[in-house]
């Protein structure tokens, strides 16, 4: 018999639907980290499968990744006596973020931008913005139209005048 | 990559440096539009507050802070051409990255820069006679007002009795008559800050020091105390320097000639006014031993301050650790310069104002941005206003 107290118990784990139909369970505990799923557990509408649009399968497991690994990571709940002991975890932590990152090609790591940004999960945005920053950082605007599939509409005349107003930043 | 919604290209300018961001205008008109809108312009300086140097001696130079700490060597200083071989005469920091810069008292111009992205705009300046024919008279300062979203020059003419205002926003002078307070004032440019410009006074017969406001919104004088106004034995001549750092406003004492050790010991070091325009909220953060201050520049990382020890050689600037009364890093500076610390932004000085809204860019973006930063502390605090030193009447 199902009662509305017992939902608690049942609905622990969220079944997740990327845009290719592949269904994902992951932990309530570990969903929370997404903004959007936690505004939606709050409102009790998880039940059944929670279609995720704008995320493909490959990207959604990269997005669980990582909110598995930080979800585990989480120190609350474990005593950590020593400060040394917490700074080291945040140090291992950071690798691991950087290498997660650092194996994504571009498109991968476009596709997580964009869920990230859609799921609302700060952290690993952040992470990515950071890392789409540094690639963009010494490249001219030839290279980062190429890269952003930005066609120029500048006029001749108009690109000459607005490169002469930033010249300095060309040097 | 393919096409970016606009929020995420806005994620990833936030965190580059201002030279690819400028580099990045050359893009397309949409990035052009995006990186020179107003709202993008405010939320990178609600986000990055990158503190900078701009040294001056008879020419203008950069400095990266960041660096020159780290590197412990000679900073490397990068001269900025506004006018190529031409010498400054006059600047003022006023506040969100720009200065206001004077380059001839008789060319009839006056420009306000930004060193961030080397933009400026040049003004027509007629200034009076009395200016041009002994510019030790001349102060002012430069600063923003939120209320009104305004940036403001205010130019004091001490024998004339009047204000000269400049508003950016409406790219217009006008005469405010009504004297500078009673006061000798030190004839330093004042500080900005909370849309106020605050400048050192003591007044005289009765040698009592007090910091002059004036109102950049209301266009009116006020004071704030000094921690210490009426010092004992004070000697004839003594000046307090007002200085901002972070969001505080600090003081520093001067005495020419002879002084007792009466009134170095209630004087020395560096006050900073922890709440704004609060008398007792002046705490005492740098015990110096002698009157020869250093100048607070900024603020630093956990408690640091930054500091400009600008007499003897060599030259020092120096990170101050505020908890343990250390100096943490230095670096070394060659000559002499006058130092301001700015914050390094995207603010044009050619301003659109009429553009300032959201009108034309993703609002939600602009509002979650933004409401993630809260309110200024210190502008919600009191703000005394003992003298009313000038009425309604008084003023033209």
């Amino acid at each position: 018999m199902s009662t509305p107290s017992s939902s608690v118990f049942s609905y622990r784990v969220l079944k997740l639907k990327s845009s290719d139909g592949e269904i994902f369970e992951v932990k309530q505990t570990v969903a929370v980290q997404s903004g959007v799923l936690k505004q939606m557990m709050e409102d009790g509408c998880t039940e059944g499968e929670i279609p995720l649009n704008n995320v493909d399968s490959p990207t959604l497991a990269k997005i669980i990744e990582w909110c598995n690994k930080h979800h585990d990571d989480d120190v609350e709940g474990r005593v950590l006596s020593q400060e040394k002991e917490k700074e080291k975890e945040k140090a291992d932590m950071k690798r691991w973020e950087s290498e997660f990152i650092d194996a994504l090609n571009r498109d991968e790591l476009y596709f997580l931008l964009i869920g990230s940004n859609y799921m609302n999960i700060k952290e690993l945005l952040d992470c990515a913005a950071q890392k789409v920053a540094g690639m963009v950082k010494g490249k001219t605007p030839e290279a980062i139209r190429e890269m952003f599939n930005i066609q120029s509409d500048f006029t001749e005349e108009e690109e000459k005048a607005i490169r002469k107003e930033n010249q300095w930043a060309f040097n | 990559m393919s096409t970016l919604l606009p929020e995420l290209i806005i994620e990833i300018l936030l965190r580059l440096p201002i030279k690819s961001i400028c580099r990045l205008k050359c893009a397309s008109k949409s990035w052009l539009a995006l990186i020179t809108h107003p709202q993008f312009i405010k939320m990178h300086l609600v986000r990055t507050r990158k503190q900078k140097l701009l040294l001056c001696n008879a020419y203008l130079y950069l400095v990266d802070l960041e660096r020159s700490l780290e590197d412990k060597v000679h900073p490397k200083l990068d001269q900025l051409n506004i006018i190529p071989n031409t010498r400054f005469i006059d600047i003022v920091y006023g506040s969100n990255g720009l200065f206001c810069i004077k380059y001839n008292f008789n060319d009839g111009f006056l420009f306000i820069y930004n060193p961030s992205t080397r933009e400026s705009k040049k003004i027509l300046d007629d200034v009076p006679s009395v200016v041009r024919e002994s510019n030790l008279y001349c102060f002012g300062g430069f600063g923003y007002v939120e209320s009104i979203d305004d940036y403001k020059f205010v130019r004091v003419l001490d024998y004339e009795n009047t204000l000269q205002i400049f508003s950016l926003r409406n790219n217009s002078w006008k005469i405010v008559m009504g004297n500078f307070p009673v006061r000798e004032p030190n004839f330093i440019h004042g500080v900005s800050l909370n849309g106020a410009v605050h400048w050192g006074t003591i007044c005289y017969p009765d040698n009592l020091g007090v910091i002059t406001v004036f109102d950049l919104a209301e266009e009116k004088f006020k004071t704030f105390p000094l921690p210490i106004s009426n010092p004992p034995n004070p000697p004839e001549s003594w000046q307090c320097i007002v200085h901002d750092i972070g969001e505080y406003l600090c003081v520093t004492f001067e005495v020419y000639g002879s002084r007792t050790t009466e009134f170095v010991d209630a004087v020395k070091g560096i006050w900073i006014m922890k709440k704004y325009g609060v008398k007792e909220s002046w705490t005492r953060i740098v015990k110096s031993h002698d009157l020869y201050n250093p100048i607070p520049l900024c603020l630093w990382e956990d408690d640091g301050i930054i500091l400009y020890s600008h007499i003897g050689k060599p030259k020092r600037v120096l990170c101050y650790d505020e908890k343990d009364g250390k100096i943490r890093k230095e670096c070394v500076f060659d000559g002499n310069y006058r130092m301001y610390a700015y914050i390094e932004s995207l603010v044009s000085p050619k301003y659109n104002f009429e553009y300032s809204t959201t009108q034309g860019f993703p609002h939600y973006i602009a509002q979650s941005q933004l409401q993630s930063t809260g309110q200024d502390p210190s502008s919600s605090s009191v703000i005394l206003d003992i003298s009313g030193l000038l009425t309604e009447d008084q003023l033209v």
